[in-house]
């Protein structure tokens, strides 16, 4: 089985959303999920970006859904996480795991 | 939901240019419709903004995404098209390449020095916290004067604005350890000085507050350009003594590169006394309230502003009023930012070259679009063709854009390289006293601002062929491309060419203006006649001339010998020359029999000159007698006043006779009073734009100084008799350098170097802006010409003839012509306001300067539209008619 594919930090975070989101993810959502979550604003761009290039690793797919008609013909981007997608993540969180196996306590909040 | 709401079109199409085509970039501009409808409600203008930053944040990013993966787009191909296509159109390419590296030069070199002068922080931590603190006086307004002993000590006992104060004087040294005695520039300074400012040593050290020097062991700190310059770098030279003005110093430090304050200063000398060091004399000045000759210099502390430090030191002055109403009466305080104190009368100079630099870069724009536009619509036909053989919109704007980069890069380019040199000369053209010149080179963030206006103006007019080109459309466009072009383009067209011309107009008649400035000043009498005459300066050291009988001495034996060499006409000594730098302040004196009125202080500027000085530059004798030889120590004291003291102090009557004194108690019986026996006529004291001052002139016989002038009046070149003059001092003392060797004339010019300067940069850029205009209007006419190719054609066929073609393409022009003069005439009227601080001598709406820029724009402005007129006659009209 070849490695899972590497993932940047922001790739994770847009991974994790587009799950989190669920069946309705599409970008302006995920990007919402994601500002929520950790507090900063996010970059349209970078998002936009990171999308095509998750899609282009083949961690992400989409597809065009043109049933909302305010936005004049023009179709939404509706996101999904492939299966190869989910094994990235899956590598992430043991990797994060590991490094962190033995100084959980060192990582609890401050009291 | 804000159906009507639609965002921004221009953010919408620009956007558009670099997205890749496909269903995800509609979903993309679809998302960012819906959440800006959204915002909407909200706030339509706020919703426009929010557009504008999230169109460019996905611009952006997927510019850079587009960037990364070069190797695998088109832009190799679209380079070479590109290249191709400028080839093909050499002329086209060489003005729009040339219109872009003037504009790209002029406004990086202009706004490098305008950024080293103005904008860019001083070189010290906390710059903005610096201050400058003067004493005012009530009836000088601005004027900002320099500050006695006392009032220094007083202040840096009692207030609490500042985190430290320090005072500093120049004084010129002569340095006597090295084989030639040299003149160098320094400054003496209170034991605060560099904790003030904020600088370290680079080496050895630097003394701190309370570490003032003491009568025997002085100290000297070194700038990096002299340690550099005479001392080659050397760490020896740390613990090495300079001998300075008859004195031994030690060197104990050299400061970081790039820290001169003020400017041009290589010495740094730590008085021996609470306050620094008089240049005229060796003594501690710590108790003298009413001379004031030093700069004070403060650090605002931390979290007080200039206001409140302002505030504080204005109560401090009235209680100061209060106690010593003699000589405080009426007295006030200014505290200045340092670097507004350094910029000063720069920046309204600096003012008007930017913004005659922004006029500037908006004509080469203006040109760049025009041409472009032009361009574009020959090309309409390529390019509809293009389309209708299945070109992608997406791919033909990407292809435009890569042309409108090598474009401007084709002008970016020679453009910062003339940037380069521009900046050089202005440096090496600009006079003495612009503050901070050493710090001037090419900004590179300029630069890059420049060349993004520049880009973005390619950009959106590169794209103009475009404009109603969608897909599908393309039949409609083959059709009409080649016959006359719609309406608004050459609407757009004509309003460009318009404003170039008034723009052009606006710097014509500054330039203009400036001239006649110039030759306003030029003609200023100075009151003097400077032709024909040598001045040199002596500084005699203390340890030497401990009292006004050695200078004194010394003068007149030097007179003696200079007076008998061949050449000289006549020959005479003064403190401080017309228009050179000047002891800066007015001293106090009291008239004899006279008591000030409340808050009244008699102020004059102070000077000692020997016989024959007036005579020698011919300055009127108005009333009584000259300073002569036999006003010595051992006569009654002197004094001769010029006119404005005598008008000022003795208005309506004649001040001969009335005794007055600069030193002293007037009631104190043993006070010296020196008695008025002439008036002279007013000299011009330190600018030629600037009103006669009152001044008095001691003999030099009885109140020598130990720094002087001496003016030689020769029958030849002046420049003549450098080296016996200088022969002639070197016998009497062969220690003393002489120094500052120039004719007067000379230095009468150089105080007009500044706007000399002015004018030479403003009359560059309305050449320039004349330039750009004239290509400007080149373009619009040719273009006019072309697209009426077919109805030339046909109207010589049917018999006009090529006069009158010519001369009707000559009336298309003017009418273009004459509207921009009338609005250029207009925008120089509103902006008169603007150039007013810098004319002299000329009214701002002067009817010679306006008239004559206007025929100079009219003249200019016909050659460029007979070239395409006389092409217009030349077409065959066959040919027209057939290929249209």
């Amino acid at each position: 089985m070849t490695q899972p594919a590497l993932l940047g930090t922001f790739e994770q975070l847009v991974l994790s959303a587009v799950l989190q989101v669920g069946e309705e993810a599409y970008p302006p959502l995920v990007l919402a999920w994601i500002e929520e979550s950790t507090g900063r604003a996010v970059n349209r761009g970078s998002l936009y970006v990171s999308l095509d290039r998750l899609e282009g690793k083949g961690l992400l797919r989409s597809r065009p859904d043109t049933v909302d008609a305010d936005r004049g013909g023009r179709p939404k981007r509706y996101l999904e996480v492939t299966p190869e997608g989910l094994r990235a993540l899956r590598h992430v969180r043991d990797s994060l795991l590991a490094s962190w196996a033995g100084i959980e306590s060192l990582l609890e909040d401050e009291a | 939901m804000g159906e009507d709401a639609r965002p921004p079109r221009l953010a919408a199409m620009l956007l558009s240019i670099v997205m890749p085509s496909g269903w995800a970039t509609d979903a993309l501009m679809a998302d960012l419709e819906e959440e800006y409808r959204r915002r909407w409600r909200r706030g339509p203008v706020r919703a426009g903004v929010w557009y504008w930053r999230a169109g460019l944040q996905v611009g952006a990013a997927y510019a850079w995404e587009g960037i990364r993966r070069v190797p695998t787009s088109s832009l190799p191909q679209d380079l070479r098209f590109a290249v191709r296509s400028f080839r093909r159109t050499p002329g086209f390419t060489s003005l729009a390449a040339f219109t872009l590296a003037v504009g790209v030069a002029s406004a990086t070199s202009v706004f490098s020095v305008a950024d080293a002068v103005l904008l860019r922080p001083l070189p010290f931590p906390h710059p903005d916290r610096l201050v400058h603190v003067w004493v005012t006086e009530p009836d000088r307004g601005e004027w900002r004067e320099v500050v006695a002993g006392v009032t220094y000590l007083d202040w840096e006992r009692d207030a609490h604005s500042f985190e430290g104060l320090a005072a500093y004087r120049r004084i010129d040294f002569n340095r006597t350890d090295s084989e030639f005695p040299e003149r160098v520039r320094g400054i003496s300074v209170t034991s605060g000085f560099f904790t003030v400012l904020g600088v370290h040593a680079a080496l050895g050290r630097l003394p701190g507050p309370g570490e003032a020097a003491s009568g025997s062991d002085r100290t000297v700190v070194l700038a990096d350009a002299l340690w550099r310059s005479r001392f080659g770098s050397d760490r020896g030279a740390l613990g090495s003594t300079l001998v300075l003005n008859g004195k031994p110093h030690t060197v104990v430090g050299v400061l970081p590169p790039g820290v001169a304050f003020p400017e041009g200063t290589l010495l740094y000398v730590p008085s021996p006394y609470p306050v620094p060091m008089d240049p005229l004399s060796d003594t501690d000045r710590s108790a003298d309230r009413s001379a004031g000759y030093m700069t004070v210099l403060g650090r605002l502390a931390e979290g007080v502003g200039v206001p409140a430090a302002q505030a504080e030191m204005g109560a401090l002055a009235e209680e100061m009023a209060r106690a010593y109403p003699d000589t405080k009466g009426g007295e006030g305080v200014s505290v200045v930012r340092l670097r507004d104190d350094l910029v000063g009368d720069l920046r309204p100079t600096l003012v008007v070259l930017l913004g005659a630099v922004g006029l500037l870069m908006l004509i080469a724009c203006a040109n760049v679009a025009n041409l472009l536009t032009v361009r574009a619509s020959r090309r309409r036909r390529e390019l509809a063709v293009r389309v209708s053989l299945g070109a992608g919109l997406g791919r033909i704007r990407r292809q435009l854009l890569t042309e409108s980069t090598v474009l401007a890069l084709c002008g970016g380019v020679p453009g910062f390289l003339l940037a380069i040199w521009g900046t050089r000369a202005l440096v090496a053209l600009a006079p003495d006293g612009i503050p901070r010149l050493s710090e001037i080179s090419v900004d590179p963030r300029v630069f890059c601002f420049s060349m993004l206006v520049t880009l973005a103006t390619g950009l959106v007019f590169g794209l103009a062929p475009l404009v109603g080109l969608e897909e599908g459309t393309a039949a409609s466009a083959l059709r009409g491309a080649g016959r006359r072009g719609r309406a608004r383009p050459e609407l757009l067209r004509d309003a460009v060419v318009v404003t170039e011309v008034a723009l052009s107009l606006v710097l014509v008649v500054g330039a203009g203006l400036m001239v006649r400035t110039l030759r306003a000043l030029d003609d200023v009498d100075p009151g003097f006649e400077p032709t024909g005459v040598l001045v040199a300066h002596v500084s005699l050291p203390e340890s030497d001339y401990a009292d006004t009988e050695g200078a004194a001495a010394f003068y007149a034996e030097s007179l003696d010998r200079i007076r008998a060499l061949p050449g000289v006409e006549s020959a005479a000594t003064i403190l401080t020359l017309p228009m050179h730098w000047a002891i800066r302040g007015t001293f106090g004196f009291s008239i004899d029999g006279r008591t000030p009125d409340p808050g009244e202080q008699l102020l004059a500027g102070f000077q000692v000159a020997s016989a024959d000085y007036f005579r020698t530059l011919r300055i009127p004798l108005l009333r009584g007698r000259d300073i002569e030889a036999a006003d010595r120590k051992d006569a009654p004291d002197v004094v001769v006043v010029n006119e404005a003291m005598a008008n000022r102090y003795w208005p309506g009557a004649d001040p001969v006779g009335a005794r007055i004194t600069f030193s002293g108690d007037p009631d104190d019986p043993d006070t010296e009073w020196a008695t008025v026996v002439g008036v002279v006529a007013n000299t011009v004291k330190e600018g030629l734009d600037r009103p006669a001052e009152p001044e008095a002139f001691l003999s030099v016989g009885q109140a020598a100084m130990p720094r002087s002038s001496f003016v030689i009046r020769t029958e030849g070149d002046p420049y003549a008799l450098t080296s016996a003059v200088r022969e002639a001092i070197h016998d009497v003392d062969p220690s003393l350098p002489l120094y500052g060797l120039l004719s007067m004339s000379d230095v009468t010019a150089g105080s007009l170097d500044q706007r000399r300067f002015r004018m030479l940069l403003l009359s560059a850029f309305a050449g320039a802006a004349l330039l750009l205009a004239a290509i400007g209007l080149y373009g619009v006419i040719s273009f006019s010409v072309g697209q009426r190719t077919r109805e030339i054609g046909i109207r010589m066929a049917l018999g006009a003839s090529r006069d009158t073609l010519v001369s009707r393409v000559v009336r298309d022009g003017q009418s273009r012509v004459a509207l921009g003069l009338v609005l250029g005439v207009f925008a120089s009227l509103v902006l008169k306001r603007a150039i007013a601080s810098q004319v002299f001598g000329v009214s701002v709406t002067d009817p010679v300067t306006y008239v004559a820029s206007i025929l100079l724009l009219g003249a200019v402005a016909m050659l460029a539209t007979l070239a395409p007129a006389v092409r217009a006659s030349r077409v065959d009209p066959a040919v027209a008619v057939r290929d249209a």
